[in-house]
This record gives C-alpha cells, sequence and structure tokens, in this order.
C-alpha cells in the first residue's frame, strides 16, 4: 500500500531541541495524515495529559497524495489532544502548506513542551531554527503572515500560525495556514498557543518520492477540471436553500428548522459576492470561495455552508455582508466559525438578541480576546450553557454543524458516537440522507452505514483526500485501489484501526457510552448504539479492551 | 391537477426557473414532472435529487393536487 514517506521530527519548544526518528512501521500501518498523527499521538501523549499542558502533543502530517500533482490533495491534517473535546482529535486544511511542508522531508511533525518565549519556528530540509517574537503578542494572522513575508521572505502559502485566539487559549481557535484556511476544529490553535508558539513555516526541496500511478492522476485532474459541478460556483452553500426547504436549517439557535432569510445568505447570494476562483494546491476543482462586498469593501473567503448556519440562520442574521464579516472576524482572529457562530448563537438566545449582527461581531472580538462575556463563550457552548441558561446544543463538548441530526437520523447516530464530537466530517453520513439513497427519518441500517462512512473518511484524510472529492463522484473507491494499490477493504480497515486507536485513547480519559448522548431524543438511539459498538467490536458501554490495540502495535513500540 | 415545482441549483439553471407551477393529468407521476421539465436526460452532480411535500419520491411515484416537488442536484457533496 502507498503511504507517506519520510521520519518523524520532533519538536521540544521547552528544550528547543529537535530529533528525528523512522517513523516506517507506523507509516506503513497508518499511511500517513490523521492515521499516521492518530498511532503516534495515541502512543506518545500521555493518557492524563492536560490539554493546554506541555506534555500534550501536537502532529502535522501529509499522506502520499501530497507529493501527487493530482486534484483534491492539497490538505495537510493536525492532531493532538483537544482542549474542547478533551480527547485525542484531528482535524484537517486545505490551502498550499502540504507541499511545503513535504518538501522538508518529513512525514510528520510533533510539536511538544511548552516555550519561555513567544517563538516562529521555521522547519527547513536543512533544519529548525527557533526565532523569539514577543513582538508577534497579540498579532491577528494577517499580521503574523506579513512578519514571516518581512522577515523571511517567505508567502502565506508557507506558514501555520495562530492568531489572538489561540495565543488566549480560547477552546475552538483554529490553526490557521494560507490565512483562511483552517484546522478548524476542536481547538488546535489553543493547543500551539499553550506551547508558546505563534508561528511554524515550512520550506525545502527535499520531497521523497513515492510512485504513485500517473494515469490515475491524470484522470482525476481531467475530470476535475472540466466538472461542471455547481460546487465549483459556490462551494459549499449551493444547498443552503434546498436543505432549509425540505430537511433543516437550524435557526435561533437550534429553535426553528427554517429560516425565512435563507435566500439571502445561500448560494446564489454567495456567488454574487464572489470575485475570483480560489482553489487550494494543485487542485483544478478550485471550489473557494473568495468574496468581495463592493459597497463597504470587505472582502473574506466564504461564507461556506456551515458559517452561513452558524453565523447566519442560527444567530436569525440575514444578511450576507453581516455573515461576512463575521467570516472574516474569525479568520483574523483564528477561531472556527461552526463553535464560534453557535456560541454567539447561545448567547443571543440568552439575551434575547437575535438578528443583532452589531452585538455578533462584538462578541467575535470578545472572544477572541476574552473580554467581558466573551471570556464564558471562549470556554465553549458545553462549558458555558448553563451560566447562559441555554440548552447545551453540544457532543464531547462540541459544537453541532449545520447538518441537522434531528431530521437526518443517521447523521444524529454520527454525532452521537464521533470520537470528536458534533462534527459533521466524522462520518458525512448527511449525504446519502439527503441524497435518498437511505430514508432520513430512521436508524434502520444506519450503524452499517455509520461505520463505513467513518472508516471511509478515517482514510481519506490518512491519504489525504479532499472530502469534495466526495465518495462516488471524483475519488471513488476503485479510484482509491488503484491510487494505493491495495483492496478497498484495506483501506477500510486503515480507517476502522484509526477511529478504534481514538475511541480507546478516550475511553482511557474517562468517556464511554455516557459521553455518545445526544441533546435531543432521536426514535432507536440506544438500539441503534447497541448495534454500532457491536459492528466494531466494542464493549457494550463503548469501550474498546486494551488487548485489541496491542493487535495494531507495530516494531517500533 | 396542479402541482407546484421548486427548482434548485444546478436543476434551476436548467430549467431557468426557481418555481414552476404545472398542471396535470389526474394520475401523473414524478417521472411526468421530471419529463416535462426536461431534466431527466441532465446528469447532475450526484444525481438528480427529488422530494415531494419533503420527503424522498421516486420517478413512479403518483402524485396528488396540491403537491410539492422538489428537484435538485445532491445537496451535499461531502
Amino acid at each position: 500500500m502507498n503511504h507517506a514517506k519520510g521520519p518523524l521530527l520532533s519538536i521540544d519548544v521547552s528544550e528547543r531541541e529537535t530529533t528525528t526518528q523512522s517513523v516506517a512501521d507506523e507509516r506503513a500501518s497508518f499511511v500517513g495524515g490523521r492515521g499516521l498523527c492518530t498511532k503516534l499521538a495515541h502512543d506518545r501523549i500521555p493518557f492524563d495529559a492536560d490539554p493546554f499542558g506541555p506534555e500534550n502533543r501536537i502532529y502535522f502530517s501529509t499522506g502520499p497524495l501530497q507529493q501527487s500533482e493530482m486534484s483534491f490533495t492539497g490538505r495537510m491534517n493536525c492532531t493532538g489532544l483537544s482542549p474542547l473535546t478533551d480527547g485525542l482529535l484531528s482535524t484537517n486544511a486545505g490551502g498550499y502548506l502540504s507541499r511545503n511542508f513535504v518538501g522538508t522531508g518529513h512525514s510528520a511533525v510533533e510539536i511538544v513542551g511548552e516555550a519561555d518565549e513567544l517563538l516562529v519556528i521555521h522547519v527547513t530540509d536543512d533544519g529548525v531554527e527557533f526565532v523569539e517574537a514577543p513582538e508577534l503578542s497579540g498579532a491577528t494572522v494577517p499580521e503574523v503572515t506579513e512578519y514571516v513575508n518581512r522577515e523571511r521572505g517567505l508567502d502565506a502559502e508557507n506558514v501555520l500560525c495562530i492568531g489572538p485566539a489561540g495565543e488566549n487559549l480560547v477552546r475552538f481557535a483554529c490553526v490557521m495556514t494560507y490565512e483562511s484556511r483552517a484546522f478548524g476544529r476542536g481547538g488546535m490553535g489553543a493547543v500551539l498557543g499553550s506551547k508558546n508558539v505563534k508561528a511554524v513555516t515550512f520550506e525545502g526541496d527535499a520531497a521523497p518520492e513515492v510512485d504513485l500511478p500517473e494515469d490515475v492522476q491524470r484522470e482525476v485532474h481531467s475530470a476535475a477540471a472540466t466538472s461542471d459541478d455547481l460546487m465549483r460556483r459556490q462551494g459549499t452553500t449551493g444547498g443552503t436553500e434546498m436543505i432549509n426547504d425540505n430537511f433543516s436549517l437550524p435557526t435561533r439557535y437550534f429553535e426553528k428548522y427554517h429560516f425565512e432569510d435563507a435566500d439571502k445568505i445561500g448560494g446564489n447570494a454567495v456567488e454574487e459576492k464572489k470575485y475570483k476562483k480560489g482553489s487550494c494546491s494543485m487542485c483544478a476543482f478550485a471550489c473557494k470561495l473568495p468574496t468581495r462586498d463592493e459597497d463597504t469593501g470587505l472582502e473574506t473567503e466564504g461564507p461556506e455552508f456551515e458559517t452561513v448556519f452558524s453565523f447566519g440562520s442560527n444567530c436569525e442574521v440575514g444578511d450576507l455582508v453581516d455573515v461576512m464579516k463575521s467570516n472574516e472576524l474569525c479568520d483574523i482572529y483564528g477561531m472556527d466559525t461552526i463553535s464560534c457562530g453557535n456560541a454567539v448563537a447561545a448567547y443571543l438566545a440568552a439575551e434575547d438578541e437575535f438578528g443583532n449582527a452589531t452585538l455578533v461581531h462584538e462578541t467575535v472580538e470578545k472572544i477572541a480576546t476574552r473580554e467581558g462575556i466573551g471570556d464564558l463563550l471562549a470556554e465553549g457552548v458545553s462549558r458555558a450553557a448553563a451560566d447562559l441558561g441555554v440548552r447545551n446544543y453540544t457532543v464531547k463538548n462540541m459544537e453541532f454543524a449545520a447538518h441537522d441530526g434531528r431530521v437526518l437520523y443517521g447523521q444524529g447516530l454520527s454525532y452521537a458516537v464521533a470520537n470528536r464530537g458534533g462534527d459533521h466530517m466524522y462520518s458525512t453520513t448527511l449525504r446519502v440522507e439527503y441524497n435518498g439513497e437511505v430514508d432520513p427519518e430512521t436508524l434502520e441500517g444506519k450503524p452499517e452505514i455509520v461505520v463505513h462512512r467513518e472508516n471511509h473518511a478515517a482514510f481519506r484524510d490518512s491519504g489525504i483526500v479532499c472530502a469534495f472529492a466526495g465518495g462516488t463522484d471524483h475519488v471513488t473507491e476503485e479510484t482509491l485501489e488503484r491510487l494505493f494499490e491495495c483492496d478497498y477493504a484495506d483501506l477500510q480497515d486503515v480507517g476502522a484501526r484509526t477511529v478504534e486507536l481514538e475511541r480507546h485513547f478516550n475511553n482511557k480519559r474517562g468517556m464511554d457510552r455516557e459521553a455518545d448522548t445526544l441533546p435531543y431524543d432521536l426514535p432507536g438511539i440506544e438500539a441503534a448504539l447497541d448495534e454500532y459498538y457491536e459492528r466494531r467490536g466494542w464493549n457494550a458501554d463503548g469501550t474498546v479492551d486494551d488487548s485489541v490495540i496491542r493487535e495494531y502495535a507495530v516494531a517500533d513500540d | 391537477m396542479d402541482v407546484e415545482v421548486r427548482c434548485y441549483g444546478e436543476v434551476a439553471a436548467v430549467v431557468g426557473e426557481t418555481a414552476v407551477s404545472l398542471a396535470l393529468d389526474a394520475d401523473a407521476t414524478v417521472g411526468n414532472v421530471v419529463t416535462e421539465l426536461a431534466v431527466g436526460e441532465r446528469a447532475f452532480s450526484g444525481g438528480l435529487v427529488v422530494m415531494v411535500n419533503g420527503r424522498h419520491a421516486e420517478t413512479s411515484d403518483g402524485l396528488a393536487d396540491g403537491d410539492t416537488v422538489a428537484l435538485s442536484q445532491a445537496p451535499m457533496r461531502e
């Protein structure tokens, strides 16, 4: 099976020392990206670690496809112990960083410890340099990018960094790259902030060779370049009105299922503001959304569908420019738009201020700086809900994405069991329910689907293939078999082992079936949980035996 | 009978309208709507999604007076 190449680079910021070590067996077993990082994180982060402690470790990695010239591969993975979910969590970002990361010659980079000064770390194919940068304290994401350009002559595509939110340990702070692309969910920006690391740059010409079949790469690239998919014009917002009319677009902090102004913030409205094409590294599909409002001069990238929900319908804000501004503020300060939008919506519910866009924008800034009410909201909805007097719409402390588990029952089950909680990307079961491949309003047959799609997603994030290539559209199961030169069942197995390692780590931190709980009733959920655990071969209390994990030990263990 | 058809995204682009009212025979099916609007031959991203009154429907499903038919490409590509 094809897999990432190169050693693990470990960076201890306490000692300002680096080591490299072979992870050949881990790469062979877990491919790269999320799988490789999950294996390393599971084995190297103490089960009782404090997410903000020096013992937590944050990993960055690519897969073998980041050494290709194929569309849908401009992505990277980030993994660590999440300060939001308190469990092992992976998140990935697009942009252009992945090829520069590969150029340093490493398959994964690990950062551990806690620096005594705010640092910028430069990783090249020739070594690692630590630069003290106290002047960057409080700097926004664009200011960090400008600094790196000024001081090192590097571009936005060489940089990952945090904004003020990461420094202030906002539990849903992102690691940002290319200014607007986010390792979005779960607060990995706050983990980097806790280590006093403001930015890491990657530059080099030492990419290891990976022998990937060229004919497959050409086929995928050609399909991406010639596709007339609506996503190429409207990103993920193209389904907004259809979902609002026929399923649910959560509104007024989940109080309502439909938003009467959806057409004002949906796909057509976003496309009207789009002023150029936007892409990720090597991708001809180009589904990104650089937008500009000519009246105000506001420019941002997006909003994508999730932000249309979180800062639009869920805050009852029906003006696209207001949603664009929320999106831009999150990018500048380095925060996840889904969690941040939900936190703001919860606050609007508490204050009965739905639709107050000015208050929304003020609150976003207060969260990033932990000023006033922002200090409470920066803890995330789950930790703030009781004080606010609102219902806690999260799973494992992770705020929900737009796709409403109350009408998409399989997606609801997915939120419940996902090791990172209310995140739609963990299985994207939503897709087959929206499409009508299965009845959305039943849990019958859904455990099998969720298991399959979780495994697929975990492998996809290890390869790494963009989720928008689809499970059946541009990168099919057969395409994956040809790219990785193995059976699809082997890829499913990599995904299953990755999910299982996450689960085992979380079990060791006290999470079991009780954590697999939704804040609303779904008919048949207990039976579905039983079946899900049984299909995974787990215990009925949602735990994984140590003996199962020992089977995943590799030669280095 | 009269039915309301709501067209989304790629389907709206083909039909040229986001909403169409159709007068159909009493025994009309979803397939008749698809044929009437000439969307059956097109390949939509992720396939054509058809819903009647908020529930997924097959082309062979019958319609009733006052029904609302939704036609769309797959709304999410993830």
